[in-house]
């Protein structure tokens, strides 16, 4: 289990993290959206031991991981900027990883270089972004860690790539149970990948919640009476958003989808339909619910969410 | 758990082993090359003749020799492998995942260090074996005599050599870690090493030379040795004479250079700084390098991961390295300055000179902000911490300007005194003692009021002078002077140790009383026993006898030494005089810590005449035929000459000397007169030499170089000697050094 215990940090006069805590359970891929300098990579690479917080402490399963070589054991960070030995190859790599992870497993990183088709002579300077991204997803993953860093994890990984880097992480989470953080500034990429979700904002977690909660509290309604009617009809409802086109109305609903459902057939409407919503739309209506002003398109360009 | 409490990681090794594979095999390519170009070199002083290639040896010439690829290690080779080794340190990307391995980063730090120090040993390695083959090829190929009788002495001076370069290269890493751990780019990388290794001899240089100009009457070498003696730091020893070199090659520092003693002093005398046992630089700068390598790992252990990239990793070393380039340079003005305001009446205050140094301190101060930081707002900001600068010099000069007046005035009365020794009295212009009597009196202390009260007048007279305004340099330099090094004793436990300079009169009634108490040392001087010999040497009679036969001719010198009631005031009174001797025995012993020099001469009969059988039978193939064919058939280049020492046992001049030459421009002799010569030396018996009989050592020197020489003794009987002075006019020869004729 990961604790993040009210950590702070500041470069200079920057404060690049504020007061942030959360636990993540073993066996669980959380999954850290925020634009730009929202502070995901500061607050991964506090958890990998480079960084010391300034403030608060991260433990994984109990034991502090700020300058412990046993924490650090457990785990494998994958960085945003990768880095690789001076004109390495993958071989070369291996060969650093194994001397210092001491469970690193020969036997499957033949397995994952086969799967994705690396050359293992070839100088990874070489190689394109997506290969080297790859590589380092590779070499990570032989390592068998029981936790399992990715800054901007997909950066550069085409969807074929993304795909089977998504299944293996799956399989060893299974397998293993295995824990994941993975950071990015894309909910698209994360979608359908994290049991558990938190966006950062200006160095503070402003939202952290189980996508399957999230997926199944909140949905889309559209609805339409044969006779006239007004928002109010659903007073009893809550509801995030409303619109309404012709006799057509959308309802974005928090709640229980059965009973809200049960709730709205009662009112005999021609057309009922429930529709799920994507992740985008959840943040998007959550975080406006939160007095936020939440764009998923600025997340990709820069800014996370702007308060009202 | 398995990383847990490793220091030490192969696999790390093995991986910075092999980053460092180009830039160690660049290095170990060109330190071979090197020494194989030196041991050709080496070569060259084994030709000569043997007491030129000896001579070559006893200077410290081979050292300079081999160490020609002592400096690209040190400077380029392991610095760069250092770099290259823990550079991970200068780059975001490289440094959070080096912080992120599970590994102590002591162990990352060490695996790393181990690998430079690796390659540093192969590279030694490499040259070892390059210097053994080197030579060896040639001492097998050449045969000569020399070769093998040099061959310990070659072999110790590239032993020697081998451990400079470890010892400079261990300093190399220690300085280059170190700046790494408080620095975190290449640019500041280097500044930081460069000033980790020079800048804190450079202050001391600069503030002692200006101590000493301040305070002339304190003796240069009071304790602290270590710290201030320049050449015991194998890089600023190594570096400060091309400095200088460069220094001079370009216009406006060379003059600045020049003009201010402090920066000329600290960079001229650095390598030449008092002689120190060879060993002291090896120990001194391996100890300082692993020091350095320790405070290096500390502070690399706590250095932060968002460090890299940055100038420096914290503030205050941002601080500290902006400000310790300008300091050397302002320091040198400020000190001037203060002479200045001390002496106002000497020559004139170099105004122009301090004004510039001001200036250059001040642009290399905003220069280097500028250079590291990048920005303009950082520059404006650290004029805030121009005080600093300030501060430090004047506190710098404060101090000094407190310590020099205290010294002055520091005066005991001769009631406060409770004994005196005269550490060394070789600093006058009229009169020296012999080393050994300066070792005697360094131990001896002089008690008599006489003494007590000379040196308190002497000590306040000089203190008068100097604060009557007169420029400190000029009263040593005054040739009615003599300065001595004294160091007082005072009743209250307190000691002091001065340059004194007395008057002439003040030094006869010093130099009676020391006369005096040496006299009553006598038993200390006796010559010391065989087993506490530890070397003997014939330094002006440059041949090698070999150990036994030294022995047989030490033992042969001390009996009839001893015969004579050898005491120290036979020292002072009866020391070695040129024009009787033959020539000077050294021995080293455990008794001394000099050697003792012995004189050979018509005194010591026996041992004159061993030490000319000895010597006739090491040139037995001696051929003087031959030189007077070379005279015959010599090309306008040659340089041919006769040196040699006459011993007329019925007359009272004690020895003659002579050079007598032939080249194109002149002739001493005519052919005719060394066609005698010949006849004569042919006729003469040198078979078994005696001291009892006239004695004649000839020395022919025939080669293009000038450098090939053989001797021959000769006893001569009345007769012969009156040829002789026939062949070779009277008058013609002179009384020489006993050095001269060798040369």
């Amino acid at each position: 289990m990961i604790q993040v215990k009210n950590i702070s940090k500041q470069f200079d006069r920057t404060k690049a993290l504020d007061h942030v805590s959360f636990d993540i359970e073993r066996g669980n891929i959380y999954g850290l959206v925020g634009a730009n300098g929202a502070g995901k990579s500061t607050i991964l690479r506090i958890i990998a031991g480079v960084y010391r917080p300034d403030e608060g402490e991260v433990e994984i399963d109990g034991i502090p991981v700020y300058g412990s070589v046993a924490g650090k054991e457990k785990m494998v960070f994958v960085a945003d900027e990768l880095y690789f030995l001076r004109g390495a190859s993958l071989n070369r790599m291996k060969k650093l990883y194994k001397s210092v992870f001491p469970n690193f497993d020969e036997a499957f990183f033949q397995s994952l270089v086969e799967l994705f088709q690396l050359d293992r002579r070839k100088s990874l300077h070489s190689l394109s972004k997506g290969m080297k991204r790859q590589a380092a997803i590779v070499l990570a993953l032989s390592c068998r860690p029981e936790y399992l860093l990715l800054d901007e994890t997909f950066d550069g990984l085409d969807p074929v790539m993304r795909n089977l880097v998504r299944s293996i992480v799956y399989k060893e989470v299974e397998e293993r149970k295995m824990t994941v953080l993975l950071s990015s500034h894309s909910l698209r990429e994360l979608e359908g990948l994290c049991d558990q979700l938190a966006l950062l904002y200006r160095g503070g977690l402003i939202f952290e919640r189980d996508i399957t909660d999230l997926k199944t509290s909140l949905f889309k309604v559209q609805i339409a009476f044969d006779h006239d009617y007004g928002k109010e009809e659903f007073e009893k409802l809550q509801v995030l958003k409303y619109s309404r086109q012709g006799t057509v109305s959308s309802l974005v609903v928090r709640g229980d989808q059965t009973e809200t459902v049960d709730y709205l057939k009662e009112k005999r409407p021609v057309i009922l339909e429930v529709v799920p919503l994507s992740l985008e739309e959840v943040f998007t209506y959550e975080l406006g619910a939160m007095g936020y002003q939440f764009d998923p398109q600025d997340l990709e360009k820069g800014a996370a969410a702007d308060e009202k | 758990m398995k990383n847990k409490g490793k220091y030490f990681n192969f696999g790390l090794f093995r991986d910075g082993f092999s980053q460092l594979k180009w830039i160690g095999l660049v290095g170990l390519c060109i330190s071979c090359l090197l020494t194989l170009l030196a041991s050709g070199q080496v070569i060259a002083v084994m030709n000569m003749g043997y007491g030129d290639a000896e001579s070559m040896i006893d200077y410290g010439s081979l050292s300079t020799v081999f160490s020609s690829s002592f400096r690209p290690l040190m400077i380029l080779f392991v610095p760069a492998m250092m770099i290259s080794a823990l550079g991970f340190n200068n780059k975001r990307s490289a440094s959070d995942f080096y912080h992120a391995l599970p590994q102590k980063r002591s162990c990352i730090y060490l695996s790393y260090c181990a690998s430079v120090f690796a390659w540093l040993l192969l590279i030694l390695c490499g040259v070892i074996v390059t210097q053994l083959c080197g030579i060896g090829y040639q001492m097998i190929g050449s045969g000569r005599d020399n070769i093998l009788l040099l061959a310990p002495e070659m072999i110790k001076s590239m032993l020697i050599n081998v451990l400079y370069m470890l010892a400079g290269g261990i300093l190399a890493m220690g300085a280059m870690a170190l700046a790494m751990s408080i620095t975190g780019t290449l640019f500041t990388n280097v500044v930081a090493f460069l000033i980790i290794l020079f800048l804190p001899r450079m202050l001391i240089s600069i503030v002692v030379n200006g101590f000493y100009r301040l305070a002339p009457m304190i003796p240069e070498s009071t304790g602290l040795n270590v710290v201030l003696n320049s050449s015991y730091q194998l890089f600023y020893s190594s570096f400060a004479s091309p400095i200088l070199l460069i220094l001079e090659a370009t216009g406006i520092l060379r003059d600045i250079v020049y003009q201010v003693p402090e920066y000329y002093n600290s960079l001229y005398y650095a390598p030449y700084a008092a002689e120190v046992n060879q060993w002291i630089p090896i120990i001194y700068s391996t100890v300082l390098g692993c020091l350095y390598l320790i405070l290096g790992g500390i502070l690399l252990h706590r250095r932060k991961s968002e460090a890299a990239e940055r100038s420096s990793v914290k503030k205050c070393f941002q601080i500290l390295l902006r400000m310790a380039i300008p300091l050397a340079i302002s320091l040198p003005a400020t000190l001037n300055l203060t002479q200045y305001l001390l002496h106002p009446n000497m020559e004139s205050a170099p105004v122009g000179q301090i004004l510039l140094l001001y200036g250059i301190s001040l642009i290399v101060y905003f220069l280097f902000e500028l250079i590291t930081t990048r920005k303009f707002k950082s520059v404006a900001k650290s004029a805030l911490q121009l005080p600093a600068l300030i501060i430090v010099n004047v506190i710098l000069c404060v101090v000094m300007v407190g310590v020099v007046n205290h010294v002055m005035n520091d005066v005991p009365k001769p009631d406060e005194i409770d004994k005196i020794y005269v550490k060394s009295a070789n600093t006058g212009y009229y009169f020296n003692y012999p080393e050994e009597v300066n070792e005697i009196l360094n131990e001896m202390p002089l008690t008599g009021e006489t003494v007590k009260e000379t040196v308190s007048e002497a000590l306040r007279s000089e203190l008068h002078w100097f604060k009557d305004t007169k420029a400190p340099e000029n009263i040593i330099s005054s040739e009615s002077w003599q300065c001595s090094w004294v160091r007082i004793c005072m009743k209250s436990g307190r000691s002091m140790e001065r340059n004194i300079s007395f008057t002439a009169n003040e030094w006869e009634t010093l130099d009676g009383e020391i006369v005096k108490a040496l006299a009553d040392n006598e038993e200390k001087i006796a010559l010391p026993d065989e087993e506490e010999v530890t070397g003997f040497y014939l330094p002006r009679c440059a041949w090698d006898f070999g150990s036994s036969r030294l022995r047989e001719l030490y033992a042969s010198l001390r009996e009839e030494l001893d015969a004579q009631g050898l005491s120290l005031s036979w020292y002072l009174g009866k020391q070695p005089q040129a024009e009787n001797t033959f020539d000077i025995f050294e021995v080293g012993s455990t008794q001394y810590d000099i050697r003792l020099q012995l004189p050979i001469s018509p005194s010591t009969p026996k041992t004159l005449a061993l030490l000319a059988n000895m010597g006739n039978e090491r040139w037995k193939n001696y051929d003087f035929d031959q030189f007077a064919e070379k005279v015959k058939s010599r090309d306008s280049l040659d340089y041919l000459v006769i040196s040699f020492i006459l011993y007329d046992k019925n007359s009272t001049r004690g020895l003659e000397y002579d050079n007598v030459g032939f080249s194109s421009k002149y002739e001493d002799l005519t052919m005719e007169q060394l066609e005698n010569l010949r006849a004569l030396l042919d006729s003469c018996d040198s078979s078994q030499v005696s001291a009892d009989e006239n004695l004649l050592f000839l020395v022919t020197k025939y080669d293009i170089e000038g450098s090939k020489s053989q001797g021959h003794w000769y006893n001569l009987s009345d007769q012969e000697l009156a040829l002789f002075r026939q062949y070779v006019p009277y008058g013609r020869a002179y009384i020489v050094e006993p050095e001269q004729i060798y040369n």
